[in-house]
């Protein structure tokens, strides 16, 4: 894993943020139970930048990129919170659009490049028809024009737009999918664009070339991003921001190079000591021991305290806040300062492989 | 290089027949058109050749049943009963089976379906171009009105899952699916024509009304459709929720493919989607069904069509079977299985047409 050395445009100062989420609450109902995926989420999008939400699988970050849309199932339910979109359209309150108005803010203004690249397309339409199908939702037309630009960004994602284009979905490798994926979502240039785990269902080498693919973009576009991943080096390749996800919580939330310098929360320290480094033999490797809550029952206090080396009497009673410890950088933790003592240490079990 | 040149040559030769052979041979293996077509002639010849050998395997014989007819109806002795019918069928059922199996086999590549026993100088093939057209006329009236009736309601249903409509569609689907539709039939006829005097079940036995010609005029047409209705009625019940139930099942299966929510974060509007993704890609596999189906419904017309006097194809199946009228029997037994056959083949075609992923390899 490598820490990158360019770096995007700081936080603008006169917080104008793009997106702005605020105590957002998610549960679903299985049954007559209560899953509490998502419990009083807030965070900042600022333009330019790239966020990463990291997490374990059920930390809610899939949950939350869906929120985001309001592309959630029929059996989750917005409990609580606000998400503010404030685009070049003006400032939406996306939890007040109707359905219509939802319908036109997606893609538009805020595309999603899902997980499921290798089945998003629909089998029985060209490459070219899903162009075409998108920009006429949006109300364009013009097939020429389409047609031109869909060719444009097949070159911007280093594809063979002759060759693609007229393909069926079946004709083409999972690697290619995700980059004519993420060509469609960049169609109508949106001012974000969420990445709900882009590399995660394909091979190593397709995601080197993604990862590139996506730093070049950023580069070149400056395109706000989110990206929601349970790979730490992925944040670390392309965020400028990390959102460390835990049972439903935001519960550091911090510029990139800070988390793995100085992570302060000791969830944080585990998932950092818990990426394997090839470099290194394996006694380095540390797990984070027990697993995430059940999200139904949720332990009292803070989530995490189970797990957590730190833990004493005040975090099994109380929950605590996300806390500015320094401008830009929040900890939801009461033993934060203590957190860089867990770095290297054997308070995590260590793993011999 | 020179030492090892006569054995390369002889090695190259024999590669470049043996690509030869190969190509011939693929060229009728790898052609998916040619490939079907042959196994179709085959199909039929196999059931040909079952149902010859079936129909004669049948206790008793055209003479048997009509001595028997005679004895019991006219009060004639035996023998002389044996000796008219003798005299009135030229058929030599003496003839080993084999003999006769091969004369059909002959007629047959000839195009020659063979005379009828019963109704004298008439022959197969006529009576089919006479009938078959009746029950091709109302079979595929009835599987498009189910079909379309069926697909409808089936992504109704899945959009609107739990609602009332589900339940009751559902439910009626399975009664009439499972209640066999010569039953459906004879209560139509009871509750209906009988009981309710809705209609005059008399009236409309046949094909036609007497003295309407045929010809493109709408009293033709609106008459046949009248003399057709009841059939119609019948298979479009008994079918039509099961293709509902079928394309509910399709259709919920769909609407949870992830190109479904991704087409809804790419902000389409529902109305395309659900014509253009859910719905296109939901009917692919009732298709393949609809073939089957066509099978059922020319082979299920026997007993509807009896029940109704509607004179087609089941129905002269049905009165050459009581009369043991063999090549009567095996013309439209080969009449059934060619539907099947072609129909199966027609789907073949067309869903390959439909579905780019078996058109075209990834």
């Amino acid at each position: 894993m490598s820490i990158r050395s360019d770096s995007a445009p700081p936080a603008s100062v006169d917080g104008a943020t793009l997106m702005s989420v605020r105590d957002l609450s998610v549960v679903y109902r299985v049954g007559n139970r209560l899953v509490r995926a998502l419990s009083n989420v807030s965070f900042d999008v600022m333009p330019g930048r790239a966020l990463a939400l990291i997490g374990e699988s059920g930390s809610g970050k899939s949950t939350l990129g869906s929120a985001l849309t309001r592309l959630l199932p029929r059996t989750a339910e917005i409990t609580s919170g606000s998400i503010t979109f404030n685009g070049k359209e003006g400032r939406v309150q996306l939890l007040d659009l109707s359905s219509e108005e939802l319908r036109r803010f997606r893609w538009r203004d805020c595309a999603v490049v899902s997980q499921m690249a290798m089945n998003a397309f629909n089998p029985v339409m060209t490459i070219q028809d899903h162009f075409e199908d998108t920009a006429a939702a949006h109300g364009l037309r013009d097939k020429a024009k389409i047609h031109d630009k869909a060719y444009e960004l097949m070159e911007t994602v280093h594809l063979d737009a002759k060759r693609v284009l007229p393909s069926y979905p079946h004709q083409l490798s999972g690697g290619m999918r995700q980059r004519v994926l993420i060509a469609l979502s960049l169609l109508l240039s949106p001012e974000l664009v969420i990445l709900d785990e882009p590399t995660t269902a394909l091979d190593a080498l397709s995601q080197r070339a993604i990862i590139k693919l996506l730093r070049r973009l950023r580069q070149q576009l400056g395109l706000t991003m989110i990206f929601i991943s349970h790979d730490l080096s992925l944040a670390a390749e392309l965020a400028d921001d990390v959102a460390t996800m835990y049972a439903g919580q935001i519960v550091e939330y911090t510029d990139v190079f800070s988390l793995f310098d100085k992570p302060k929360h000791p969830y944080s320290v585990g998932l950092i000591g818990a990426i394997p480094d090839l470099s290194a033999d394996g006694a380095s490797l540390v797990s984070i021991p027990g697993s995430p809550p059940d999200l139904v029952s949720l332990p009292s206090g803070c989530r995490f305290h189970p797990r957590c080396p730190l833990s004493d009497d005040k975090c099994e009673r109380e929950l605590p806040l996300l806390v500015e410890t320094e401008p830009g950088q929040k900890v939801a933790c009461f033993h934060w300062k203590d957190a860089q003592t867990l770095k290297g240490s054997d308070a995590f079990e260590g793993r011999n492989s | 290089m020179s030492q090892a040149s006569p054995v390369s040559e002889e090695q190259v030769s024999t590669a470049i027949s043996a690509r030869k052979r190969r190509s011939l041979f693929s060229l009728v293996v790898g052609n998916y058109a040619l490939q079907r077509i042959g196994r179709a002639v085959f199909i039929i010849y196999v059931v040909t050749t079952v149902t010859f050998f079936l129909d004669r395997l049948m206790p008793g014989n055209p003479i048997q049943v009509y001595v028997n007819n005679m004895v019991a109806q006219y009060g004639i002795s035996y023998n002389r009963a044996l000796q008219m019918a003798a005299s009135l069928f030229a058929i030599n059922l003496k003839e080993p089976m084999l003999t006769q199996y091969f004369h059909y086999l002959i007629g047959l590549l000839h195009g020659n379906l063979g005379m009828s026993l019963l109704s004298q100088g008439t022959s197969v093939s006529s009576m089919i171009v006479q009938y078959l057209p009746w029950t091709l006329f109302s079979v595929t009236i009835s599987l498009f009105i189910s079909f379309v009736l069926g697909v409808v309601l089936g992504m109704y249903m899945a959009y609107r899952r739990e609602t009332l409509l589900d339940h009751v569609v559902s439910t009626l689907s399975s009664i009439f699916h499972s209640v066999p539709n010569y039953l459906t039939a004879i209560m139509i006829i009871v509750i209906f024509g009988v009981e309710l005097k809705w209609f005059q079940v008399g009236q409309m036995r046949g094909d036609l009304s007497p003295g309407v010609a045929p010809g493109f005029t709408l009293t033709f047409v609106g008459n046949a459709l009248y003399h057709a209705m009841l059939p119609i009625i019948t298979y479009v019940l008994t079918t039509a929720g099961t293709w509902a139930l079928t394309m509910r099942s399709s259709t919920i299966r769909t609407l949870e493919e992830d190109y479904v929510l991704v087409a809804r974060s790419r902000g389409l509007k529902d109305r395309r989607i659900a014509l253009a993704y859910v719905g296109r890609n939901s009917i692919l596999p009732l298709f393949a069904q609809l073939t089957i189906a066509v099978g059922f419904v020319v082979g299920g017309s026997v007993l509807i069509e009896q029940i109704f006097v509607y004179q087609g194809i089941g129905w002269v199946l049905g009165n050459a079977i009581n009369q043991r009228d063999y090549p009567v029997m095996q013309g439209v037994f080969l009449v059934i299985t060619c539907s099947v056959v072609v129909a199966n083949l027609l789907a073949d075609l067309v869903y390959s047409k439909l579905d780019p992923r078996i058109r075209i390899k990834g």
